[in-house]
């Protein structure tokens, strides 16, 4: 599973979860929601826009628990 | 003709070297800044903000309508057009702040003396690159411009007529002669003033940087403050924010979960990674010093033998605090994890429950525990009226989420030991 994880203001939290490798740098996404992620290991950095204000460009990790 | 009369000085100096560098004659330091959040317009027109004449037909017809003191008193406060009042401010990212800028002559420097002033200033602030703030507007948009008078300038025409006539004459033996003249003169005379217009306040701004700059004239010192408003903004984030009704009856007891309504309401936070202690900008003055070498002795200073020197000085400022710009919400969790109470709706996936005060955080917690410890909800779903389901780490609540080592509680959602 690969996991999209933002930080903000010292909270972490993961905005989306897929399958596959779907994370590419500009794509849009919803920032509200919160999924829960354990153990992961680091994949790459992206900037993502959130669907809420998407004239922001904001950092953003995909990480990943198939190791 | 042109003749210059009451000359009160077209001189600047006797005579002036320079400029030289010297950056320890002036200092500037900037304090008493007032930081407000932002502060949305109240809504709709009141009493105030009709014109005057409209103000007191207003006022009659108030008084008429209501005779009472205290029923005509609060008719004057009260707001007509409102539309849709908000109740909280949406937008946590701006702010306003007054900026007082203190510049202080050097008067112990050596090369000072009584006469001296600072003749031209130029105080900079500014934003580094990276940063997340920007100004977005200030007061200063207008230019200020002083003038006075160096002396008053008159122009004399005068014009001089004359007219002559002659007239001779012989019939048979007379003969004669007729002669005339006449001399007329017409004189304007017109007073002009002339005068000097110096920049008394100028400012530029950008995204990055605001600039004041001012310009002395003749026994005018710029020592002393100034003072501006400005707004600024951080990068915005979306949060949402929930807002619990219905956890009482009217006589204080807990409602069913089904009475239980939850709304989502987005806010704009500031966009920044971690949480930075102070955000500093950075603060340059430029100035050309008067300095009276000879001459300092007499008040005018069309006499005196002037030095002018140039200087700068740079320092780093505090802008903002964590404590000033971070918006205070809570969360329910543990104090170990990360994980937070959430809701779900229509089987879509949760969002962290966010309150916008302690009071409403610790409500929906006091309700939660109540209803778990007493087996009413524990290890049930919990679904509210709006068909949010209450849940924690994607299960249901259980007695031992409220006791133990590290039971959940309130706790504020942005922590500032989260720093870099």
């Amino acid at each position: 599973m690969y996991y999209l994880v933002i930080k903000n203001l010292g909270v972490e939290k993961c905005i989306d979860i897929r399958n596959e490798d779907y994370y590419t740098s500009t794509r849009i996404v919803n920032c509200q929601r919160s999924f829960d992620f354990g153990q992961v290991s680091f994949v790459r950095n992206i900037k993502i826009r959130c669907i809420e204000s998407p004239e922001t460009l904001i950092e953003a990790v995909v990480y990943t628990d198939d190791m | 003709m042109i003749v210059i009369t009451a000359c009160t000085s077209l001189r600047r100096y006797r005579s002036a070297e320079g400029p030289v560098i010297n950056n320890d004659l002036a200092s500037v330091g900037l304090f008493g800044i007032k930081l407000s959040p932002s502060a949305p317009a109240l809504p709709g027109k009141s009493l105030w903000d009709l014109s005057a004449e409209s103000q007191s037909q207003f006022i009659r017809i108030l008084n008429n309508r209501f005779p009472g003191n205290s029923q005509f008193f609060n008719s004057l406060n009260m707001r007509y057009m409102t539309g849709e009042e908000k109740l909280f401010t949406d937008d946590y990212t701006g702010s306003d702040m007054r900026l007082v800028f203190s510049v202080v002559r050097n008067r112990e420097a050596k090369v000072a003396s009584p006469a001296d002033r600072l003749e031209y200033l130029k105080i900079t602030l500014t934003i580094p690159d990276d940063s997340v703030l920007k100004f977005t507007g200030w007061n200063n948009y207008s230019t200020e411009y002083g003038t006075i008078d160096i002396g008053n300038v008159s122009f004399t025409r005068s014009i001089d007529l004359s007219a002559a006539a002659s007239l001779s004459f012989k019939n048979g033996g007379a003969a004669g002669d007729i002669s005339s003249g006449g001399a007329a003169s017409s004189s304007r005379k017109e007073d002009q003033k002339v005068g000097f217009r110096y920049l008394k306040l100028n400012g530029m701004i950008s995204n990055r940087s605001i600039s004041l700059e001012e310009e002395g004239t003749r026994e005018i010192d710029l020592t002393g403050n100034i003072s501006t408003y400005i707004s600024l903004a951080f990068k915005r984030f979306p949060l949402t924010i929930a807002v619990f009704a219905g956890l009482k009856d009217s006589l204080g007891r807990s409602n069913e979960a089904s009475d239980i309504l939850a709304d989502y309401r987005i806010v704009a936070v500031p966009l920044m990674k971690s949480i930075i202690d102070t955000i500093y900008g950075d603060m340059e003055m430029e100035y050309i010093y008067r300095n009276v070498k000879k001459g300092s002795v007499t008040f005018p200073e069309w006499d005196d033998k002037v030095v002018f020197y140039k200087g700068k000085v740079r320092s780093k400022v505090p802008l903002f605090t964590s404590w000033d710009y971070l918006p205070s919400f809570y969360c329910i969790g543990r104090d170990e994890g990360s994980t937070l109470l959430s809701s779900s709706r229509s089987g879509n996936q949760g969002n962290d429950l966010v309150f916008r005060s302690y009071r409403e955080a610790q409500d929906l917690y006091d309700w939660l525990r109540d209803q778990v410890v007493t087996g009413k909800y524990s290890g049930k779903q919990i679904r509210l009226a709006t068909s949010d389901i209450i849940s924690y780490s994607g299960r249901v609540l259980s007695v031992s989420d409220f006791s133990g080592n590290n039971p959940l509680r309130v706790k504020e959602y942005f922590r500032r030991e989260q720093k870099q």
